[in-house]
């Protein structure tokens, strides 16, 4: 009897597995099997928010005129426009979203973003929720697959914006550094829009703190903000920011100075004093790792280099206030640092030297050693001098 | 008669026996390699003060022994340079026997031998990857992949040794075991019966000689070859110095290297790199199991002389081949 009991239980498991268990009386998925594998993977599915939550209907009958029956609330598939009201009927209502620790301001900001402004003006290509997340494999953001991982962001939003990124932030992302700005850090998420040209450098400045903070001291804010030109973007380029390089003092000034001007001498000021700066320190520092490799103790330079390169750090983002006296300071400081431990280190040749001095001792007590075994063998032998 | 004079009286009774005429140059290679296995088990004891083997801590320690550590770096560099030395002697003292013929009425101790440098070998293997710097990384990696594709025993050998299927923390701490916790043991014990058989058995010499009158002792031959020991801690010594031991940068399981493998497996190396991977591993067992059967091999002169010389112009050619490729 109890056999019979179990087998039951254990085939009526195996169907509720087959059939999709944790769907209480869900049949919808009997019939939509090509959703089923995307659906049950969701996060939806996780917490049992099934297909009646969006589509209506009744799924708890395999009957298809019952189950799609407008008696049933059945709403169908939702129209572009609805989407963003449709998923907030949940995700902005905090007495749902609470026990998940979720936000409920997404729809408010999707409503001031670009999209959600010309949605609301009835273009209806503008994304909405689903273009973004998917329609029924929604996963939530820190899941790699999800189309909302960081890593993936730039791909998801490149389906409609052909401008993706191609400069130092998606290649720092691509190596899988996982503070490598995205579209969304810049533009915004569910409030995405384009920062205005007086917004740029905020939007820069929210990483690259220090940076902008020299720039709004330097003569270059007022300027720009007058004439309306993009303050970082104008120099570093917007979606294509190729990695800081000393040849943008000749490249980019020019742009807007003239190649004779007190201005463009500044820059050219500038460029020098950070590539003397750059160099000591890049050649000190080879020197410093050549030097550990051939087992030399070098604890005292490291620690000084450690203070040049941090001199050099502290010019990077000073260069943005054209405050020469400043940068030549702190270059200056770097370079005499790096160029004492590089005359020091060009010396470890010494070390060698000393070396092979106490080489040379050694070997002098190891022939009169091996000289008194040979005596000693002689004499052993009864053989003479 | 206390302890200390009844050793000291049997140990000079030892060393005044007569020994045969022709023990000379070649017949103190063998106590060199036993000198050279004291001077890699003194500063290994030196070196595992400081070693930490783990993935996270072994290539620190290695640094700081060679840049903070006192004289650290000539200690590392004479284990190093002292392992070369020593697998070269072993090596030499291998052929000297066979050509010399030295194995005949001492199989056994032959094959002793060979299972020395077979230990040989694993100690420098299994120390290569201590280091953890790229090169040691990537050159323990080559033959993970090369064990990786054996059918059959691969995987249970690379489980064995390895700890799993891929160079990791864990093979890391196995190589460490069995370099100092394993091998040492192994080394010792063998050197001791091989030996005890050598004295048992009497140095092997040509059954002319034996009719010369003998001049020498056995203490003359220590002496003398004491002379060899005190010159070649000076050559470790001086190699340390001259060449100290360069480290590659940290492993990086995500940075390929290529790297060529040490001179003594360079053999192996262009005998995988003619041969696919599996046949390679078998042809170089056949070659192993050969050399311990020598002894039965090269019964007669002719043949065990022809037989050496095709085996030293194989791996020699082999060599050649591994380090142009």
């Amino acid at each position: 009897m109890s056999a019979r009991f179990l087998s039951i239980m254990i085939l009526a498991l195996a169907l509720a597995e087959l059939t999709g268990r944790a769907q209480e009386q869900n049949f919808c998925l009997v019939c939509h099997s090509e959703i089923k594998v995307d659906y049950l993977e969701s996060i939806h599915a996780a917490f049992n928010v099934t297909c009646v939550a969006c589509h209506g209907g009744d799924p708890t009958t395999l009957d298809s005129r019952a189950a799609h029956a407008l008696e049933a609330f059945f709403r169908g598939t939702p129209q572009r426009a609805e989407i963003p009201e449709l998923c907030a009927s949940c995700h902005s209502d905090p007495m749902r979203m609470k026990p998940y620790g979720l936000r409920t301001d997404q729809y408010a900001e999707y409503q001031t973003s670009r999209h959600g402004k010309l949605l609301a003006q009835g273009d209806t290509r503008v994304a909405v929720c689903t273009d973004c997340h998917t329609a029924h494999r929604i996963l939530p953001a820190w899941e790699p697959r999800s189309t909302v991982h960081f890593e993936n962001i730039p791909s998801t939003c490149a389906r409609c914006h052909a401008q993706r990124d191609q400069g130092v932030h998606s290649a720092a992302l691509a190596k899988g550094n996982t503070k490598a700005p995205t579209c969304a850090t810049c533009h915004g998420a569910h409030g995405a829009a384009p920062p205005g040209v007086e917004n740029v450098s905020k939007v820069c400045g929210m990483c690259h703190l220090a940076e902008r903070t020299h720039f709004e001291s330097s003569p270059h804010k007022k300027s720009m903000d007058a004439q309306n030109i993009g303050e970082c973007a104008s120099c570093h380029g917007s979606h294509t920011i190729e990695p800081t390089d000393r040849k943008l003092f000749d490249t980019v000034c020019t742009n807007c100075h003239g190649a004779d001007s007190r201005a463009h001498l500044v820059g050219q000021k500038i460029k020098t004093l950070l590539l003397a700066a750059d160099e000591s320190l890049r050649e000190a520092t080879h020197l410093l790792e050549q030097a550990q490799q051939r087992a030399v103790d070098v604890s005292a330079y490291r620690s000084r280099l450690i203070e040049a390169r941090s001199y050099f750090l502290q010019a990077l983002p000073v260069q943005h206030s054209l405050d020469i006296p400043h940068i030549e300071e702190l270059t200056r400081r770097a370079k005499s640092i790096a160029d004492d431990v590089r005359s020091s280190l060009h010396s470890f040749q010494g070390v060698m030297a000393i070396r092979l001095l106490g080489l040379t001792l050694v070997w002098v007590f190891l022939l009169l050693l091996m000289i008194v075994i040979y005596l000693a063998l002689r004499e052993r032998r009864g053989e003479h001098l | 008669m206390s302890a200390f004079a009844r050793v000291r009286e049997l140990l000079s009774a030892e060393l005044r026996q007569i020994a045969p005429p022709s023990v000379g140059f070649w017949q103190i290679l063998g106590g060199l390699t036993l000198f050279l296995l004291f001077l890699e088990i003194t500063t290994g004891i030196l070196l595992m003060v400081y070693y930490r083997p783990s993935a996270d801590e072994a290539y620190e320690s290695v640094f700081y022994i060679i840049n903070d550590v006192q004289l650290g770096w000539l200690i590392h560099g004479m284990h190093r340079w002292g392992a070369q030395l020593f697998i070269l002697l072993v090596l030499v003292h291998l052929i000297r026997v066979y050509f010399a013929e030295a194995y005949r009425e001492r199989e056994l101790n032959w094959v002793i031998g060979v299972v020395l440098l077979l230990v040989v070998g694993a100690f420098a293997f299994t120390g290569t990857l201590l280091v953890w710097d790229q090169r040691a990384f990537w050159g323990t990696d080559a033959v993970r992949r090369v064990l990786a594709e054996i059918p059959i025993v691969g995987r249970a050998i690379l489980y064995f040794l390895w700890g799993g299927t891929e160079l990791d923390a864990n093979a890391l701490l196995r190589f460490y075991v069995f370099h100092v916790g394993l091998l040492p043991w192994i080394a010792i014990g063998l050197v001791m019966v091989h030996l005890y058989l050598v004295s048992r058995q009497g140095i092997f010499h040509r059954a002319e000689a034996q009719e010369q009158q003998s001049a020498q002792t056995y203490g003359d031959i220590v002496l003398r070859g004491l002379i060899f020991v005190v010159l070649s801690f000076g050559i470790v010594l001086t190699l340390a110095v001259i060449f100290p031991v360069e480290l590659s940068g940290r492993a990086d399981p995500l940075t390929y290297q290529s790297v060529k493998p040490p001179w003594y497996f360079l053999p192996a190396y262009g005998l995988l790199k003619l041969v696919p991977k599996a046949a390679g591993v078998a042809l170089a067992s056949l070659g192993v199991l050969g050399l311990f059967a020598a002894p039965w091999l090269g019964r007669n002169s002719w043949v065990a002389w022809g037989l050496g010389m095709l085996g030293i112009a194989t791996v020699a050619l082999l060599a050649a081949y591994g380090w142009r490729w």
